[in-house]
């Protein structure tokens, strides 16, 4: 991609609402851009990662067996009274009439629909157990949207949802997705505990939420010796201040045991041969656009962002030095061309202090600097984010550079 | 992927009086797509495979040409769009949430325009060209299959030009866009051209007819009557953000619209596909490029054949279909591939497992007896071109 062309606006000036680093970098670094108060439109830069996050959990769920589907957005209101959810929701949802008067929701979340889905498709034919999950956007109308990506009014989440014969199946399925979240969350960078939770407005048995570490956390944790994470009330913390370190962190999965809660309302069953009984369920989320702040805020420096290798919407930048200098140009130009869409080039006429001040911004991993100081002795310098500076010769600038990658996996 | 762990596979009946079926009611018979309400389509697995490939295919082809990809919100306000006026030619087919503080998005050019006026100062920005895949809304009256819906998914896409000539430059890049996609997903369209070349559409034939037909006869000449829209484009000369000019004078930029509808894409392809036996999907989208049959599941030594032949087929690629159903004859199985244009079948039975071969039957007709060497076997399908 050309920086040039790219409709890549970064930003000098710290956005007056962001109070976190990991809302800042979203902004200036033109990952997203608030379209209006709580809406996010996410740019070229982050829709590529967003890809790149897809598919590490798509590949994961998969693995377990998990199918992927795609419900509609717009629900209709008599799925949420028969669950008894239509009032509880309340004001966080958004509601909306179709032409003949009958009520819609835009889903807040999938349980509803996800139980009548299987009830009409696999109730009767299936053998149990059965996990679905889906990427899409929901919507939750909050009061006092903040934080960039992170509180929104309507966001990307991927959602599971696992359908058993009894607890014990669920039991497995659990652990299933739950391992399934514990790989992705390593892979795409981020640090994460899970901490047992309340259920809340879901329902259900119990419920287990992944904080992660950032400073744009509202709620307090510690980590017990065992590794395993606590979650504190405000009117613990003074307790604990002393012995442990207590960190703040936010909410990214969210993983919960609903037990019968669903299918016994809306009339669910399984028959495993001996016995009839509602489905045992589970329902698993994760925040996905609410990851890429969370990964910024993970993985940072005073310059920017440094995007981990699984996620970094290019692997290579091309920093030119005199744009206008043919010879540049041309040479950019032939290394771009060759590099592929693994490259974002940087053909603008800006002074080369802007443009490394956008590189370290954007923070994409490697970086390729072409300049007539370097053309004059026939090299590229070649920097890693953060790292040491190389030079590689021009003349079989291809193979080597490829050598180096190599080396690096 | 295994059918014993699918939903709606595992009962898969090939459609009574499958070949007059008409296309968008197959769509629910064969288990791609259901619809929990009139107008909005829940995508079932293999249904869900298609539009994963589809957009695939289009984002591809759009990346290549330069496009960028962006994520904008599904809701917006209303004003944006009631401002350029054209709210009213929507017919009243806006969503509006019950504050009336949004619309669901029926179509994003106005936000598109509003965001780049604030990041595009000067020529050398030009030309700017994007592109979303993301669900539309419109309240229409009579909603039918997934070709129209009320919720559906679109790749619509924009480009913000400096002057006519780079406008015209956009669209012939879009249409090279449109012919990369169609050649891969092998749908055929008849190009239409309106208002002096502004308004471009791509119609395929579509028995089920479409709504619009009778409005505008005139417009379909070459397709007969009833037809479908499946990608479309238009030019505005006018209507983008200002910018500074090379001379530094401030210029209006030019706008270009356009789309594909990815549901009507999967519907054309299907449409076009079809033949006495099933779907031939092209290479592009096939949701299964392989199959795996086990006469007897509860053999073991036929079991274990299938299980590796499966893993083997799995690692490399092949996009395999594991047929491990125990209540289905051997004539259903091989239905069931054929159903799904599947190019081979690798069928395992008592005779096979005992001498650690397989039979491969390809849809074309061909059959024969291979050893189960898995370089030997992997060598055969990369000459198809399975994997």
């Amino acid at each position: 991609m050309k920086f040039s062309k790219g409709f890549i606006y970064t930003r000098r000036e710290n956005p007056k609402d962001a109070k976190s680093i990991g809302h800042n970098l979203t902004v200036r670094a033109g990952i997203a851009h608030q379209i209006c108060a709580g809406h996010y439109g996410l740019l070229p830069l982050g829709t590529l990662v967003l890809r790149k996050i897809e598919n590490i959990v798509r590949q994961e769920m998969n693995n377990i067996g998990a199918m992927e589907v795609i419900l509609p957005i717009m629900q209709s209101s008599s799925l949420w009274q028969e669950s008894g959810r239509w009032d509880i929701y309340g004001e966080e949802m958004f509601k909306l009439t179709d032409r003949q008067k009958r009520e819609f929701c835009l889903g807040p979340t999938h349980e509803e629909m996800m139980v009548q889905f299987v009830k009409d498709h696999a109730q009767k034919t299936k053998k149990f157990p059965i996990i679905l999950y889906q990427f899409g956007t929901k919507f939750r109308d909050e009061k006092r949207p903040r934080g960039g990506l992170l509180r929104t009014r309507e966001f990307i989440m991927k959602d599971a949802y696992s359908f058993d014969y009894n607890q014990e199946g669920l039991d497995e399925s659990y652990q299933k997705v739950r391992g399934a979240y514990l790989r992705i969350l390593s892979r795409i960078g981020v640090c994460a505990f899970p901490i047992p939770a309340t259920t809340g407005e879901m329902g259900g048995r119990s419920s287990e939420e992944f904080l992660a570490p950032s400073s744009a956390g509202e709620d307090h944790f510690i980590v017990l010796e065992n590794g395993i994470g606590k979650k504190l009330e405000d009117t613990e913390c003074a307790k604990y201040a002393s012995s442990h370190t207590i960190q703040t962190g936010i909410e990214i999965c969210h993983c919960f045991k609903l037990g019968t809660r669903y299918s016994e309302k809306m009339g669910l069953f399984t028959n495993n041969g001996k016995e009839i009984s509602p489905a045992e369920m589970g329902c698993y989320g994760i925040g996905i656009s609410r990851l890429l702040p969370i990964i910024i805020e993970q993985n940072h420096d005073d310059k920017g962002i440094i995007w981990p290798r699984s996620v970094a919407p290019f692997e290579t930048t091309i920093v030119t030095i005199q744009q206008d200098n043919p010879m540049v140009s041309e040479t950019a130009e032939r290394i771009y061309t060759q590099l592929g869409e693994v490259a974002l080039y940087d053909d603008r006429y800006e002074s080369p202090g802007v443009k490394f001040r956008d590189a370290d911004l954007i923070g994409i991993p490697d970086r390729l600097i072409i300049g007539l100081r370097g053309l004059d002795k026939s090299i590229i310098e070649y920097e890693r984010r953060g790292g040491k500076k190389e030079e590689i010769p021009l003349d079989n600038f291809m193979e080597i550079y490829q050598k180096i990658k190599e080396v690096e996996k | 992927m295994r059918i014993s762990h699918q939903l709606f596979l595992d009962k898969f009946k090939v459609p009574e009086k499958w070949t007059s079926l008409q296309t968008y009611k197959l769509f629910e018979e064969i288990g791609l797509v259901t619809f929990p309400r009139a107008g909005f389509p829940l995508f079932l697995p293999v249904g869900q495979i298609l539009v994963n490939n589809v957009n695939q295919v289009i984002r591809e082809a759009a990346y290549e040409a330069g496009f960028s990809e962006l994520y904008l919100p599904l809701v917006q306000t209303p004003n944006l769009i009631e401002e350029t006026g054209r709210a009213e030619q929507f017919n009243q087919e806006f969503f509006y949430t019950h504050n009336n503080k949004f619309i669901l998005a029926p179509t994003n050019e106005e936000v598109f325009i509003d965001l780049a006026s604030k990041g595009i100062k000067s020529y050398r920005q030009l030309p700017v060209r994007v592109f979303q895949i993301a669900d539309k809304f419109r309240n229409i009256k009579k909603p039918k299959g997934i070709f129209r819906s009320k919720e559906f998914l679109m790749c619509d896409m924009i480009s913000i030009d400096a002057d006519k000539n780079m406008l015209y430059d956009s669209a012939s890049i879009f249409e090279k866009i449109v012919d990369e996609a169609f050649r891969k997903l092998e749908i055929k369209a008849v190009r239409v051209t309106k208002h002096d070349g502004h308004y471009i559409e791509y119609l395929v034939e579509c028995p089920e007819g479409d709504i619009c037909v009778s409005r505008n006869p005139d417009r379909y000449d070459h397709l007969g009557k009833h037809s479908s829209s499946v990608a479309m484009y238009f030019l505005f000369e006018q209507g983008g953000p200002h910018f500074k000019g090379p001379d530094g004078t401030e210029k209006k930029s030019y706008v270009g619209t356009y789309g594909f509808g990815i549901q009507r894409c999967i519907h054309a392809v299907i449409e076009q596909h079809r033949d006495e036996r099933g779907i031939v999907f092209p290479d592009s989208i096939r949701p299964f490029n392989s199959s795996v049959i086990v006469l007897d599941k509860n053999d073991p030594e036929q079991n274990n054949l299938a299980e590796k032949c499966y893993d083997l087929l799995l690692k490399a690629g092949a996009k395999p279909l594991f047929d491990d159903r125990a209540d289905k004859t051997l004539k259903e199985k091989l239905n069931l591939a054929d159903f799904y244009g599947i190019p081979v079948k690798m069928v395992i039975g008592k005779r096979e497992a005992c001498a650690l071969t397989m039979t491969m039957k390809w849809r074309n007709g061909k059959t024969e007896e291979v050893p189960f060497v898995p370089n030997v076997l992997l060598d055969i399908l990369k000459a198809y071109k399975i994997y």
